[in-house]
């Protein structure tokens, strides 16, 4: 979509400098024609062919100096119209995928930057949080019996369950992607648990694991 | 049949309630309930998922939230979910909410929200509402707040 839309813009740029700035006045124009093609029947006896030779030259000069100005401008316009063709045939959405994290690696960085800062800042949180023993001991049991229930594969990737008095954190092994248990185990939690907040994690040996931190 | 069936009631909920005169805000939607569709098997007892179309990207410490309005056919008490997930496909938060389990004709009317950090740009948002036991669930219009 580029290439044509920077082409008009580059057609109406080179038509409204042609159309004239301000001293194109139709009336100057008009005055210039006539100067050039041996002055207006009025004056024309005052004119002597030298000086209508320097009227000539002076009006032709500026638009001389103008057309080699369009000529540059338009030769800078084509060649940027080659450049993105060419780099639109090369990958024809790398126009539009700029700032898109899954096809462009510097955004990409910038969203897992980021991603990284929300988790360290939910599992600062849940380890600030004051552990009282009892009302621990009652979230955890809350979320075991929602395992109790839950697929078979999402309880055999269970790597740790933490509880303090109102969050947990739930840390599992090979669960990545909608397409597993732990929506259901969600909707399992969410009486005792309505909010979670969910990352993943890279353990450095190729594994992910998912962690959850579950609040009232 | 009993995924067809509970799409039909979808759509039937929809004409059902603007017929018993609720208010123009209600009849105004942006994602009416007929986009969700029966999960698993279908019929009574299945989920009902909703795709959630997000209109701008969500401020920072803002909330991103569905306005759901539905109704039970049963007493089986019902948990609606609003889940995100990355670009890559991994969970970024889950936000529930059970609904009074009361049936037709009392209907409800919930909103459940998820923290900015936990919808970024390029994240992808769903409803998923499970019946308990072998109840049903009706969904006629969910809002976005943004």
């Amino acid at each position: 979509m580029k290439p044509p839309l920077l082409a008009s813009i580059g057609i109406a740029v080179l038509l409204a400098a042609c159309g004239g700035s301000g001293d194109d006045h139709p009336a100057a124009g008009s005055a210039r024609a006539d100067a050039l093609q041996g002055g207006s029947p009025t004056n024309d006896s005052a004119l002597t062919s030298p000086s209508r030779a320097a009227v000539a030259s002076a009006g032709v000069r500026p638009l001389e100096e103008r057309v080699a100005r369009l000529e540059g401008a338009l030769a800078a316009i084509r060649r940027e119209v080659s450049d993105l063709q060419a780099r639109a045939q090369k990958d024809p959405h790398q126009a539009e995928s700029a700032g898109d994290p899954r096809s462009d690696p510097a955004a990409r960085a910038e969203a897992e930057g980021v991603e990284r800062t929300r988790m360290s800042a939910a599992e600062s949180a849940f380890r600030a949080e004051r552990d009282d023993p009892a009302s621990s001991r009652s979230a955890l049991d809350s979320v075991r019996q929602a395992f109790a229930g839950a697929d078979e594969a999402l309880r055999g990737g269970v790597r740790s369950i933490e509880c303090r008095s109102s969050s947990c954190r739930i840390e599992i092994g090979g669960v990545d992607g909608p397409a597993t248990g732990l929506p259901e185990l969600i909707g399992r939690l969410a009486p005792t648990w309505p909010r979670v907040a969910g990352g993943t994690s890279d353990l450095g040996d190729g594994q992910r694991t998912t962690v959850l931190y579950l609040t009232r | 049949m009993k995924a067809r069936f509970l799409a039909a009631m979808a759509t039937g909920a929809l004409s059902c309630c603007l017929a018993a005169g609720y208010g123009p805000a209600h009849a105004t939607t942006t994602q009416s309930g007929t986009a969700c569709a029966p999960a698993g098997t279908g019929g009574y007892g299945s989920p009902v998922v909703c795709p959630v179309v997000r209109l701008s990207e969500v401020p920072a410490g803002g909330v991103f939230g569905l306005r759901v309005d539905g109704f039970n056919t049963q007493t089986y008490p019902v948990t609606c979910t609003l889940y995100s997930y990355s670009y890559t496909g991994a969970l970024l938060g889950a936000a529930s909410f059970n609904p009074p389990a009361t049936p037709w004709p009392q209907s409800w009317d919930a909103f459940v929200g998820l923290p900015a950090s936990q919808v970024p740009p390029y994240s992808s948002q769903a409803l998923y509402c499970q019946p308990g036991s072998s109840g049903g669930v009706f969904l006629f219009d969910y809002e976005p707040n943004l």
